[in-house]
């Protein structure tokens, strides 16, 4: 059986220098896999071949066995919190039927099908009580989960997620890993984070990304890795409240 | 403001100019919540200047100057589409030399036509109680064509509207959907254009919307609140300008322009007063 995604040899450059150089990867189908990198590391660009939003310079990269454009539907994006004006005008149910937009009728309303993917979708990420509100009124961490219910909402076999801390406080972050965890039984998650210490309690694999792939573990983020990948000593914070429950993942 | 409900009975060119107002209406509550939303306000100006051209060659070529500006405006919606779809960094430069070289046309043809007499303070300023039958015709097919339009693919424009890159992700033809949405505006631009001309259109397409966003929870609701006022504004300032004998097109831009202000004082107010009974209840 093929992995759920495949990189061989991806290398990208948006014309000037390489971003990602001789990128190897594969993950498995039911695996939870963290790419972390400092900034400017790649990640993003990363996830964006997996998308199929950009081609490789070089190298393959498959998803589900097929071309990345071609796997979309079966691919949940959930994007950085900045991708879109928090005043716009729609409530959280709105946003979340958009995920539907690919498998519903071309014309006219949503169907009740889609309604009640919706519902479902929304209970999972638990912003069901908020679903009239406008997604202004949300807090960030609420914003994060209503932005996984609109990815759930497209059935996926594969969730991406780019950034989803980036913006919000602890307790909102541990909810949000929470969720992944819930949801990791049911489908292949790949998520992207400068937030290394935080992260590596929850995932199977770590894969560190810096234009290269630098390390690829299934063990511990040492402090001697997370060196070499910033390229200077960085302060892993350890949440304790998280130590004395579950370690980190192996 | 009584003289002119009274006139109204009689005077049909008053008839037809609340009947455009109101057309006109329909049309800017509902492209310019679009246009708010999705901040391509002054992309909508550089089409609504641009249409000068389209009009200063038809008049040249002695053909109606509301279907030169139809072609004018389709065209700059096209052009500016698809320069903003290829790269986000230089659209602004664009639209800025759409604007000038659009008028500069305009005013370039216009002043080589046979007779040089046309009243340009029309184009530019509008005048709203010229507007004959003909014209209203064209504005009801546009109102149709943009109701229906939105009707159909409500949830494609807005999700392509609220954030792209999703929409892309889900299927959505982007890149279709965005023309479409620019080349709707444009269309909208040519109505306005009638009532406040073509230099006042930015207020008529914007303000109307900017109001209505302040109260509306949902894009439809801001439509239809943005129309609403709209009816209201053209209608009021129609009104107040008649006795007077005040340019319509300009009181009906400032009698919006204050709403805005006191709707945007008034939300000010509420909210910090909200602010100071949470302080003293804590």
């Amino acid at each position: 059986m093929t992995s759920d995604i495949e990189l061989d040899k991806v290398s990208f450059s948006y014309g000037g220098p390489l971003v990602l150089q001789d990128v190897t990867l594969a993950v498995e189908h039911g695996e939870f896999l963290g790419v972390v990198g400092p900034n400017g590391s790649g990640k993003t660009t990363l996830l964006r071949l997996i998308l199929g939003l950009l081609e490789p310079t070089s190298g393959e990269v498959r998803v589900l066995g097929s071309q990345p454009d071609e796997a979309r539907q079966a691919v949940g994006y959930v994007p950085q919190f900045v991708s879109f004006e928090r005043d716009f005008p729609i409530s959280v149910k709105e946003m979340v039927l958009q995920g539907r937009l690919g498998r519903t009728r071309l014309l006219g309303r949503y169907s009740k099908a889609d309604h009640a993917a919706a519902d479902r979708a929304m209970e999972q990420a638990h912003v069901e009580q908020v679903h009239n509100q406008p997604i202004g009124d949300l807090s960030g961490g609420q914003v994060q989960r209503a932005l996984v219910a609109r990815a759930l909402v497209t059935e996926p076999k594969i969730l991406v997620l780019d950034e989803p801390t980036s913006n919000i406080d602890l307790q909102a972050e541990d909810n949000i890993f929470n969720l992944l965890e819930q949801l990791r039984v049911s489908m292949t998650i790949v998520v992207v984070s400068h937030d290394i210490g935080f992260m590596t309690q929850y995932v199977s694999r770590v894969a560190c990304l810096n234009r290269t792939l630098v390390c690829h573990t299934t063990s511990e983020v040492t402090g001697q890795v997370v060196e070499e990948l910033y390229g200077a000593p960085v302060h892993m914070i350890q949440h304790p409240h998280k130590i004395s429950t579950s370690g980190p993942a192996k | 403001m009584t003289a002119f409900f009274a006139a109204l009975f009689e005077l049909e060119f008053l008839q037809r100019a609340l009947l455009g107002g109101a057309l006109a209406s329909v049309g800017c509550g509902i492209m310019g919540t679009y246009v708010v939303v999705k901040r391509i306000g002054y992309l909508a100006g550089g089409i609504a200047h641009a249409v000068l051209g389209g009009m200063g060659v038809a008049y040249y070529l002695d053909l109606n100057p509301m279907l030169g500006a139809i072609a004018a405006a389709v065209v700059a919606a096209l052009l500016v589409g698809w320069v903003n779809i290829g790269s986000r960094r230089n659209s602004d430069t664009v639209i800025g030399a759409l604007w000038a070289t659009g008028m500069a046309i305009g005013i370039l043809f216009i002043s080589r036509s046979p007779g040089y007499n046309v009243d340009l303070m029309s184009y530019l300023f509008g005048n709203i109680l010229m507007v004959s039958a003909g014209d209203l015709r064209i504005m009801v097919v546009l109102d149709v064509l943009v109701v229906v339009l939105v009707l159909l693919f409500y949830r494609q424009l807005i999700a392509v509207a609220f954030d792209q890159e999703f929409a892309r992700l889900r299927g959505v033809a982007v890149r279709f959907f965005e023309l479409l949405l620019l080349c709707v505006v444009a269309l909208t631009v040519v109505t306005l254009i009638q009532v406040v001309g073509l230099i006042l259109v930015i207020a008529l397409l914007t303000l109307p919307a900017a109001i209505a966003s302040q109260y509306a929870r949902s894009l439809a609701g801001m439509m239809v609140l943005a129309t609403g006022i709209g009816v209201v504004l053209t209608v009021g300032g129609l009104a107040l300008s008649y006795e007077p004998d005040l340019p319509a097109g300009a009181t009906i831009i400032l009698l919006a322009g204050l709403l805005y202000l006191v709707s945007t004082a008034a939300k000010n107010l509420v909210h910090r007063m909200r602010l100071r009974r949470l302080r003293q209840g804590a």
